[in-house]
C-alpha cells in the first residue's frame, strides 16, 4: 500500500513545480491564432489570420489610420502634399528608420525612398524581377485597380517619394494606410536577386516594424523578438509568439489553463464562458463587414425584384442573430456597417438619410474601435441575448408575410418554387456558421412555399461555383479592408465584380457605378457620403442584396495585458502591449 | 548463436523489404508514371531510401528526412515515458495480483485492466485535460514545452533538450517539458499497463506453482525474498517477448494521444500530411513508424533470448 504513496510523490511535486520563470513570462506575450500565415509579405495575402501575423508586427507602412478619426495619419512618412489636380502625391520620409538585423540579412542604411519604390514598383510592373516571385498574385492591389491607378512611384531624392496616377482617387492614402501597403527593404530585395533566392523576401521577412522574426515552425508557432532599433516607442514587450492552434476549443482550454494570454476569434457559444472568468477580458471591434443573402439576379424566378422583395420581406434576421451569432453582433439594416455611418454623422449630421425601411438605426460606439482597447466586460446585457415575443413586431411579421405572399403571387409564383442556397463549410468572419443560417432561412421560407436545399461548399469549390454563376442563392458576405464604403460597394455590387466571383448576386447597373466613380474623384467628404448614399438607395431600391449581420471580430486577453489595439480594418497590433 | 542472429536480421531485412514494396506499390498506383516500368521504379525507390532521401514535402518545400528527424524522438520520448510508466505501476500490480489470486485484490485490479484497456485513448485524454488541466490548473492542456522557452532541438527529446540549454531557465524549462510529458505518458501508458499487469500475473502464477518455490519456502526464507529473487526473476522472462509486441499497439495509440494533446511528433505530422496531401510526408511516416515497430519488436526478441538462458532453448531448437 505505501508502494502507492511513494508513486504519487512525484505527481504532486511536478504539479507544485508549477512557476514559469518570472521574468521570462513578464517579458513575453502568447498569442493563441487559428492559422499558420500563408506568406510572411501582406502584398500577397487576403487572410484576416496572416494579417495578424504580420501586417503590423514586421512592417510599417507610409501612413496609418488615425485610431479616432480613422483618417490616414503619419507613420513612416512624415508629411505629404497633393497637387490640386490630385493626380501627384508627394511624401515626406521619416530618417533614421531602421530594418531588422536578421541571421539572413544585415541592412548598411536606414530606410529611404528607395525602399518605398522598390515596394511599390513589384505590385503593378510586370517587368520587375519580384512581380511573378510567389504566385504574382495582390489580391487588394488588383482589387482596387492599383496598376490602372498608379502610373509610377517616382524618387525624388533620398527622402521625398512621389505617386503619380492616372486618374484621381479619393482612397488613395487608404490604399497606402492599409495592412496591405507594407514597406519591404529594397536592399534585401537586391541580396536576395544577386543569390538567386527571390522568393526568400516573402518567406524570410525583413521589415522596419515593432518586432522581428526568430524562428517559424509551420503549424506550431510563430516566435518573434523584439526589435531594438524600433523608431517608435513600444511596450516592454520582449518576446511575442504566436501560438498556432487551429481549433477554437483548444485555444480557449489554453486561455483557461493560462498557456495562452491573449486568443483571436473566441467563437460566439464561447463568449459566455469567457465573460464569466475573473481574469479574462472580452473586447470586441465593431463590425466593418457585413453577411449577405445574394440572390442571382441574371438567373429566373430571382430575375423579377418582386420575388427577391419578397423573400427579403419574410426573413427574420433576428432570430438569425440569436442563433447563430448568440446576439454578439448587429442587425444589418444596409450594406455598410455602422463605423461607415458614423463617419458620414460626423461629417454632417442632417445628410444622413436612413435609406432602410426602419428608420431607427443608431450605431453604437463600441470602445473597441478606438484604441488601445478597454474591456467591456458587460457589453451585452442579458435581455438583448433572450427577447420576449414582442405582440407589436408579431404583428408587423405577419403583415409582411401576407405582403410577400402578394408579391409572389402578383409574379405568378403562389405555388411556391424550388432553389438551392449555397454557403461556405467552415466559418467566416462575417457569418461563424452559415449551414445554421441556411436551416433558419429554410424554416423562414417554407410559409411561402419555397423550398430550400442546403448545399455547404468548401472555399475554393464555393468560390468556382460563383465564378460559374450558375447558382440560385448564396450566403456571402464581405470584411472592409479598409474605412472606405466603396470597399465594400464595388467588391460586393460592381459589374466587374461578377467577374471577380465577389458579386454573388451578379446585379449589374451603370447607374450605380457611375455614383460609384463620382464619389472616387470627389474629395469632399460629404459630397461622397451623398454619392454613397445614393447608390446605396439604387440597391436598394431593386433589392441587389439583402443585408444579414454586421459580425463583430473578438479578442480574449488577461487582464494583466495592457495596450493591444484590434484594428476594425484587418490585424491586431502588439506594438504597444505590456504586461502589468 | 551466430547463426541464430544472422536468420534473425535475414528476417528483420526481408520483413523491410517487403515493407517498401507496400509502400512503393501504393505510391505506383497513385501517382503512375508510364516512362518507367515497376521495377525499375521500385529499384529507384530503394536507391533513394539507401541515400537517405525521402523525397521533399509538397507543403513545406524542405525534404521529408528534416522533418523525420525533429519529429521522431519526439515520439520516442512519448513512448519511452510510457513504457517506463507501464512497468512502474504494471508489474507492482501484477505481482500483487498474483499473491492475492481470486481475492479482492486480484479482482479489482484484473477489473481495473478490462476498464483501461477498453477505455478509448480520445475521451480518457479529453477527460483528464478537463480535470487536470481546466480545473485544478495542475498541468498544460497540450504541447512539448511552454513556447515561453527558446530551447534549441539538440537531441528533440525535451526533457534532455532543457538540460542541455546554457540558459537561466534551464530547470523550470526542464519541470515544464516534465509537466508537459506527464499526462500524455499517462494515457499512451494505460493500454500497455493493463497488458504489463496481465503478463507478470500469469507468468508470476506459472513459476509459483514450481518447486523450487515451494522448496525455498518449506526452507523457511521469507516470502517476500522468495518472490522478488526468485519468482520476479522467472517470471519477466516469460512476460517480455509478449510486452515486445506491444510496441504496435503503443504506436497506434501515441498517434491518437499527440492528435489529442497536440505532442509535435511523428503520429500527429503523419494525421496533418495526409489532411495537405503530402505524399512525400505520409509515404516516409508511414515507413518510419512501421520500421520502428519491426525493429523495435525484434530487438526485444533477441535481447531477451540474449540475456535469458532459459530462452537460449530456442536458439537450438531453431538450428535442428
Amino acid at each position: 500500500m505505501r508502494l502507492w504513496l511513494w508513486a504519487l510523490l512525484p505527481a504532486l511535486l511536478l504539479a507544485g513545480c508549477n512557476d514559469k520563470d518570472p521574468q521570462l513570462a513578464q517579458n513575453s506575450l502568447l498569442y493563441c491564432t487559428p492559422s499558420s500565415p500563408s506568406s510572411f509579405n501582406p502584398q500577397l495575402v487576403i487572410s484576416t489570420e496572416t494579417l495578424d501575423a504580420t501586417a503590423h508586427q514586421l512592417y510599417d507602412r507610409l501612413l496609418t489610420l488615425d485610431p479616432l478619426s480613422q483618417q490616414p495619419s503619419p507613420a513612416l512618412a512624415t508629411d505629404w502634399q497633393r497637387s490640386d489636380d490630385g493626380l501627384r502625391y508627394r511624401f515626406s520620409l521619416r530618417s533614421n528608420v531602421a530594418f531588422h538585423h536578421t541571421p539572413w540579412f544585415s541592412p548598411s542604411r536606414p530606410f529611404n525612398a528607395q525602399d518605398v519604390a522598390f515596394s511599390f514598383t513589384r505590385l503593378a510592373d510586370k517587368q520587375h524581377p519580384y512581380h511573378q516571385v510567389s504566385g504574382g498574385r495582390y489580391p487588394f492591389f488588383s482589387a482596387v485597380n492599383w496598376a490602372q491607378l498608379v502610373k509610377q512611384v517616382e524618387v525624388i531624392n533620398e527622402h521625398e517619394v512621389e505617386f503619380v496616377l492616372n486618374h484621381a482617387n479619393a482612397d488613395f492614402l487608404h490604399y497606402l494606410a492599409s495592412d496591405y501597403a507594407v514597406i519591404l527593404s529594397a536592399e534585401y530585395g537586391a541580396q536576395l536577386l544577386a543569390a538567386s533566392t527571390p522568393q526568400l523576401l516573402d518567406q524570410q521577412p525583413v521589415g522596419t516594424g515593432p518586432f522581428l522574426l526568430n524562428l517559424y515552425r509551420p503549424d506550431e508557432f510563430i516566435r518573434y523578438h523584439r526589435h531594438p532599433d524600433y523608431w517608435q516607442t513600444g511596450g516592454s514587450l520582449q518576446h511575442l509568439v504566436l501560438d498556432i492552434t487551429p481549433k477554437s476549443s483548444k485555444r480557449l482550454a489554453k486561455m483557461l489553463s493560462g498557456e495562452c494570454d491573449a486568443m483571436a476569434n473566441p467563437a460566439a457559444s464561447q463568449l459566455e464562458v469567457i465573460q464569466k472568468h475573473p481574469d479574462i477580458a472580452l473586447s470586441y471591434a465593431a463590425g466593418s463587414n457585413v453577411a449577405v443573402l445574394a440572390l442571382n439576379t441574371q438567373k429566373p424566378p430571382f430575375n423579377d425584384p418582386r420575388v427577391r422583395n419578397a423573400i427579403r420581406l419574410v426573413l427574420n434576421k433576428n432570430d438569425i442573430l440569436q442563433a447563430v451569432y448568440f446576439g454578439r453582433a448587429s442587425l444589418a439594416e444596409s450594406l455598410l456597417p455602422a463605423p461607415f455611418w458614423q463617419q458620414a454623422e460626423l461629417a454632417h449630421p442632417s445628410t444622413f438619410i436612413s435609406s432602410t425601411t426602419h428608420p431607427a438605426i443608431s450605431p453604437t460606439i463600441s470602445p473597441a474601435t478606438n484604441s488601445p482597447l478597454m474591456p467591456t466586460k458587460n457589453a451585452v446585457s442579458r435581455d438583448q441575448l433572450a427577447p420576449f415575443p414582442d405582440p407589436e413586431q408579431e404583428q408587423e411579421q405577419e403583415q409582411q408575410l401576407v405582403e410577400a405572399k402578394n408579391l409572389l403571387a402578383q409574379a405568378g409564383l403562389s405555388g411556391g418554387f424550388k432553389m438551392t442556397l449555397l454557403m461556405p463549410a467552415g466559418a467566416r468572419a462575417y457569418n461563424p456558421d452559415g449551414l445554421k443560417t441556411g436551416q433558419l432561412l429554410q424554416q423562414q421560407l417554407a410559409p411561402l412555399g419555397i423550398k430550400l436545399t442546403l448545399r455547404p461548399l468548401d472555399e475554393q469549390v464555393l468560390r468556382n461555383s460563383l465564378l460559374a454563376g450558375q447558382q440560385d442563392a448564396v450566403l456571402t458576405g464581405w470584411s472592409a479592408d479598409m474605412p472606405s464604403p466603396d470597399n465594400i460597394l464595388r467588391n460586393l455590387l460592381s459589374c466587374q465584380a461578377i467577374s471577380a466571383g465577389t458579386n454573388a448576386s451578379r446585379w449589374c447597373n451603370p447607374a450605380f457605378e457611375v455614383e460609384l466613380n463620382l464619389a472616387l474623384t470627389e474629395p469632399d467628404r460629404l459630397r461622397r457620403h451623398a454619392y454613397y448614399q445614393a447608390a446605396q438607395y439604387l440597391a436598394q431600391l431593386d433589392v441587389a442584396l439583402i443585408p444579414l449581420i454586421h459580425s463583430r471580430r473578438h479578442l480574449a486577453y488577461r487582464y494583466s495585458i495592457a495596450g493591444l489595439q484590434l484594428l476594425p480594418y484587418g490585424g491586431i497590433n502588439f506594438q504597444l502591449a505590456e504586461k502589468e | 548463436m551466430l547463426l541464430y542472429l544472422l536468420r534473425r536480421l535475414g528476417l528483420l531485412i526481408s520483413t523491410l523489404l517487403m515493407l517498401t514494396l507496400i509502400a512503393f506499390s501504393l505510391e505506383f498506383q497513385l501517382l503512375s508514371q508510364p516512362t518507367q516500368s515497376f521495377i525499375q521504379g521500385y529499384s529507384q525507390f530503394l536507391q533513394q531510401l539507401l541515400a537517405g532521401d525521402f523525397g521533399v514535402s509538397s507543403v513545406s518545400g524542405l525534404p521529408v528526412l528534416g522533418a523525420l528527424g525533429q519529429y521522431f524522438p519526439a515520439t520516442l520520448e512519448l513512448c519511452l515515458a510510457a513504457f517506463i510508466i507501464s512497468l512502474l505501476v504494471g508489474v507492482p500490480a501484477g505481482t500483487w495480483a498474483a499473491l492475492h489470486l481470486n481475492r479482492w485484490p486480484d479482482t479489482t485490479i484484473l477489473t481495473g485492466t478490462l476498464i483501461g484497456y477498453s477505455v478509448p485513448v480520445f475521451w480518457l485524454g479529453l477527460l483528464l485535460v478537463m480535470f487536470f488541466s481546466l480545473n485544478l490548473g495542475w498541468l498544460p492542456v497540450s504541447g512539448q514545452l511552454s513556447l515561453l522557452y527558446e530551447i534549441k532541438q539538440v537531441t528533440g527529446i525535451m526533457t534532455i533538450d532543457t538540460l542541455l540549454t546554457d540558459a537561466s531557465y534551464r530547470w523550470p524549462a526542464f519541470f515544464d517539458a516534465l509537466r508537459h510529458l506527464v499526462l500524455p505518458a499517462l494515457v499512451l501508458a494505460i493500454v500497455p499497463t493493463t497488458e504489463v499487469i496481465r503478463q507478470i500475473r500469469s507468468a508470476l502464477l506459472e513459476v509459483l506453482k514450481q518447486n523450487y518455490i515451494r522448496a525455498a519456502l518449506t526452507k523457511g526464507i521469507s516470502e517476500n525474498y522468495v518472490i522478488l529473487r526468485h519468482g520476479l526473476r522467472n517470471a519477466f522472462p516469460m512476460a517480455i517477448p509478449t510486452l515486445g509486441l506491444q510496441f504496435g499497439t503503443v504506436l497506434t495509440s501515441a498517434i491518437m494521444t499527440e492528435i489529442v494533446f497536440d505532442w509535435p511528433g511523428l503520429g500527429r505530422w503523419l494525421i496533418t500530411s495526409i489532411a495537405l496531401q503530402d505524399y512525400a510526408a505520409i509515404k516516409a511516416g508511414t515507413l518510419a513508424i512501421a520500421t520502428f515497430t519491426i525493429v523495435a519488436s525484434a530487438a526485444v526478441e533477441v535481447l531477451s533470448t540474449l540475456i535469458y538462458p532459459a530462452r537460449r532453448r530456442a536458439i537450438y531448437a531453431s538450428q535442428r
